[in-house]
């Protein structure tokens, strides 16, 4: 499977991300530099964590602009997968291809930690190989994480279960002490609705490894493999 | 001719704002009981060239839509006048 790892002035998690699907998991990836303007060649395209742009203006708010943008809705709109971590899911929604904001965390401080988090929805492509209401711990690294939506659109999530991930506490419970950032709903991953783009803030490439202190962030990057095989199988 | 936008940015009324939460609260245990609220937003000056106001207020407009605000969650105001 051939993966698309794009890279913006000021992204910093490219490199970790093309480890865990090259050396890892033995796929072909390529970081891209962002004023490239063609991804047909790649089955799927991760945008990865950092700071685009110094997240002048407003996290993403920069990168919208890039050459590359245009080839990711386009791949988008033609059913191919697009996941966005952390950095990356901020660009989703101001492109505009997963719905709701960022803001400041609630608290004001950037949060970097292993939090617990929640699979909400294990039928998408991205995250078949886990099981429903599976407690995962992996790394957050954000200051603007705090995901807002309107409450419409909330209930449009839930009712078409486009909530992926939850924060959660070590026991599940996706209480108000379990959320770090403010987030709606303890809302931290999020699918479109036709289910091939999620954008999510914690970072399953920092938790693939037992040297890393677990490989419970592995499961998406498998699921995505194993989606593929079966799409091709048919 | 040129004109001037000032651009006020704030985030929509509905939404906490946790800036200026925190610095109300601030301001509040140092004694300034009478502050009862507190925005905190941003302000933007541009320069367009435009064959006219109205034009100028469009093209503005236009910026903010799409490039210096993120409708989802801000609001602004804008006042332009030639310079």
């Amino acid at each position: 499977m051939k993966f698309a790892v794009i890279q913006f002035p000021g992204t910093n998690c490219e490199i970790d991300t093309a480890y865990i699907l090259k050396d890892l998991l033995e796929q072909e990836a390529d970081i891209i530099w962002h004023m490239q303007d063609d991804l047909s060649s790649y089955d799927l395209v991760i945008l990865p964590g950092g700071s685009s742009y110094g997240d002048y203006l407003r996290t993403g708010a920069l990168a919208k602009f890039s050459p590359i943008i245009e080839a990711i809705k386009k791949h988008a709109e033609q059913g191919k997968l697009v996941l966005g971590i952390c950095n990356g899911f901020q660009i989703l929604t101001e492109i505009g291809l997963l719905p709701g904001a960022f803001m400041k965390n609630q608290n004001l401080k950037f949060i970097g930690d292993d939090l617990f988090f929640k699979v909400i929805n294990n039928s998408t492509p991205f995250t078949s190989s886990y099981s429903k209401e599976q407690i995962l711990k992996l790394p957050v690294a954000h200051l603007e994480g705090n995901y807002y939506i309107d409450s419409d659109q909330l209930k449009e999530l839930q009712a078409q279960n486009r909530i992926v991930l939850r924060y959660c506490n070590s026991q599940g419970l996706c209480s108000e002490q379990a959320n770090p950032n403010g987030s709606v709903d303890n809302i931290a991953a999020v699918l479109n609705e036709r289910g091939n783009v999620l954008g999510m803030m914690p970072h399953p490439e920092r938790m693939a490894e037992e040297i890393l202190g677990g490989q419970d962030g592995l499961g998406f990057f498998q699921s995505i493999l194993e989606y593929h095989k079966e799409r091709k199988e048919q | 001719m040129k004109f001037q936008g000032k651009i006020k940015i704030k985030l929509r009324p509905s939404i906490l704002d946790p800036h200026a939460h925190a610095t109300m609260k601030v301001l509040q245990t140092q004694g300034y009981s009478n502050v009862e609220s507190l925005l905190i937003g941003k302000f933007m000056e541009v320069v367009v060239e435009a064959p006219s106001l109205e034009e100028a207020e469009n093209l503005i407009h236009l910026l903010c839509q799409e490039v210096l605000t993120n409708p989802i969650m801000e609001d602004y105001e804008l006042e332009v006048r030639e310079v």
